[in-house]
């Protein structure tokens, strides 16, 4: 689980499966580290092949963060099942979602 | 993950400790056991989100001890449907008719939401100390399939479907039928020994169990007594729900006063001295408090004939709400009899009212030179009161006042009986005293069989020369009067006075 500052952006990646303890763990983890400059989190999912409504809730979590810097929370490299979970979830509008790199 | 059991072929039982990683790797462990078994990609990706959040859920709501106990999860594949079942030991959650997705913003609250979208029923059976999560859903029957295999599959496999659900629901509509007739048998009023023996022994069938104790209160507060058990052959004793500090109370006690289901077996061992230890042993079951609003009615408890097997959620509901229903009726049959005693005690009061009314004279003897009069006013409704005068030959009156000491039929039997005795021996009427001697011999037996006793008071009257002969027999003494003179009681010691000229 690493994190990356990337001017305004604050990127999360290199971890598994985006549920359970996990997504817990990597809320806290871009919490511990955003700074005040950091407007936009980009989470990583490259290899989270699975998310639950614990990831979802980590996920929103951040959202409310960020939301008071004028600011997102971006989702990268989502499987087409982890979004189709986000649509079911209606949060397919609240995050923005960004094409692999 | 602790224990992993699978069968060979479409049934997979898992136990983990009760935290996120633990039902996590549970999770995987479905997702492998389901993709070996050739379940397709969306169906798999369905079923492990579904695992994880059913897991997820048996974690969030355990506290305390529930945090020690384990989680287990059980899946079973068919051709037509997955069925996987979540037992946890948290004391439960409230699962809601309709299940909405929440609002954006909130964090929580989208577990079930993502199970009952992606499943086709979920069912929450909650227990004293195990609750079961149910979710089901259809198979989708695969494109190659419909392609490939011939109308006769097709019809086994809906068959096949056909047979499960006629399964599931004939064992639903067993219990739940039970329930229904149970009910329709009280609104027709039924009632009694044989009804309560009956139903308990329906409960013990649908419930699971081996055997059965239900005690009930019988409008007491202090103790719990047997009325009805399938061990007849033991001697149950009653149950003080006021046991002395410092020694352990008996778990239909517990259950009674504590207001909440009490469960023993193997974790929980019945106390030396618990009454339900003579049932058998080993012994494992649960004792059930039944209220009827807020007031206790019994207890009922159940239980079987080893110390590891609980009853599962299912039962449990069975047991509750059969003894509930039953506490009700049983509740309303005490109330029932109560009325017609009350409806009993004032028709006997009436009866008795009757009889004393017969007892007074209806017109008194009018000899010339005197006026008779006679009045009887009963303190309560009925009493053993009663006056008379008799003629006695052409010159002589007897005069009665009697009090037969209680109230109601009985005292009004003896006060008619004390008539008849004083009507039949007109001969002692000029000796009062002589009179009341024979009266006490011939009555004394009787009265004294039910601790009763009679006071009376015998005037004789000579019309000729007025005199006045008394004799008491502890009754209230004779108030004299005369024009010019106070009004006195004569004392014992006179026994004779000489009326006036009215």
């Amino acid at each position: 689980m690493r994190t990356h500052s990337l001017g305004d952006t604050l990127l999360v990646n290199e971890f598994g499966n985006f549920s359970g303890p996990c997504a817990g763990m990597v809320r806290d983890l871009v919490r511990a580290t955003l700074k005040p400059d950091h407007k936009y989190v980009e989470v990583d999912l490259k290899n989270s092949r699975f998310v639950d409504s614990e990831g979802l809730s980590a996920l929103i979590s951040l959202h409310k963060t960020v939301v008071q810097r004028d600011g997102a929370v971006r989702i990268r490299n989502a499987s087409p099942m982890v979004r189709d979970l986000f649509q079911l979830t209606h949060l397919d509008t609240l995050f923005e979602f960004v094409p692999a790199a | 993950m602790s224990t992993l059991t699978s069968s060979p072929g479409r049934l997979m039982r898992i136990e983990c400790p009760c935290d996120l990683a633990a039902t996590r790797e549970a999770t995987r462990s479905i997702h492998l056991f389901l993709s070996q078994l050739g379940v397709p990609e969306d169906e798999l990706a369905a079923w492990e989100l579904i695992a994880a959040e059913a897991g997820n859920n048996a974690v969030e709501y355990a506290a305390g001890d529930a945090l020690k106990q384990p989680v287990e999860l059980a899946i079973e594949v068919t051709p037509t449907h997955i069925e996987l079942r979540v037992f946890d030991h948290s004391p439960g959650f409230d699962l809601p008719e309709v299940i909405e997705l929440p609002d954006p913003m909130s964090e929580g609250g989208r577990g079930l939401f993502l199970m009952s979208t992606l499943s086709n029923s979920i069912e929450y059976l909650r227990g004293r100390k195990q609750n079961c999560l149910i979710i089901r859903k259809v198979r989708a029957v695969p494109k190659e399939v419909v392609e490939t295999q011939s109308n006769a599959l097709e019809v086994a496999t809906l068959e096949s479907t056909l047979q499960c659900m006629t399964e599931e629901l004939a064992a639903s509509y067993e219990s739940l039928s039970a329930i229904f007739r149970f009910t329709s048998e009280l609104n027709r009023g039924g009632g009694g020994a044989e009804f309560t023996e009956r139903w308990l022994n329906e409960l013990r069938e649908r419930g699971g169990a081996d055997w059965f104790v239900l005690r009930l209160t019988g409008g007491s507060n202090s103790s719990i007594s047997v009325n009805c058990t399938s061990r007849p052959d033991l001697s149950l004793p009653v149950l003080k729900l006021n046991a002395p500090e410092g020694s352990p109370l008996p778990a239909e006690a517990q259950a009674a006063i504590n207001r909440f289901d009490v469960w023993f077996g193997l974790e929980s061992p019945l106390a030396e001295n618990d009454p339900l230890c003579l049932i058998g042993s080993p012994l494992s079951g649960f004792v059930h408090p039944i209220f009827v609003g807020s007031e206790l009615e019994g207890v009922m408890a159940v239980g079987r004939y080893t110390n590891t097997q609980a009853f599962n959620a299912g039962q449990v509901n069975i047991i509750h709400t059969i003894s509930d229903f039953l506490g009700i009726q049983l509740r309303n049959a005490r109330i029932q009899e109560d009325y017609l005693r009350g409806r009993l005690v004032t028709r006997e009061l009436e009866i008795a009212a009757t009889i004393q009314r017969s007892l007074l004279p209806v017109q008194l003897p009018e000899p010339p030179g005197f006026c008779l009069a006679g009045h009887s006013q009963s303190a309560s409704k009925v009493g053993g009161d009663f006056y008379d005068v008799l003629p006695v030959g052409e010159h002589g009156l007897l005069c009665i006042i009697a009090d037969v000491m209680g109230k109601g039929v009985p005292a009004a039997m003896f006060a008619a009986i004390f008539r008849s005795h004083v009507r039949s021996r007109p001969d002692l009427a000029h000796r009062p005293g002589l009179f009341l001697e024979w009266l006490n011999a011939v009555l004394f037996q009787d009265l004294d069989r039910v601790e009763m006793f009679i006071t009376a008071q015998l005037a004789f009257v000579d019309l000729r020369t007025r005199r006045l002969s008394v004799s008491s027999a502890g009754h209230c003494p004779l108030i004299v009067g005369a024009p010019g003179s106070d009004i006195r009681e004569i004392s014992m010691e006179e026994r004779c006075y000489y009326l006036n000229e009215v």
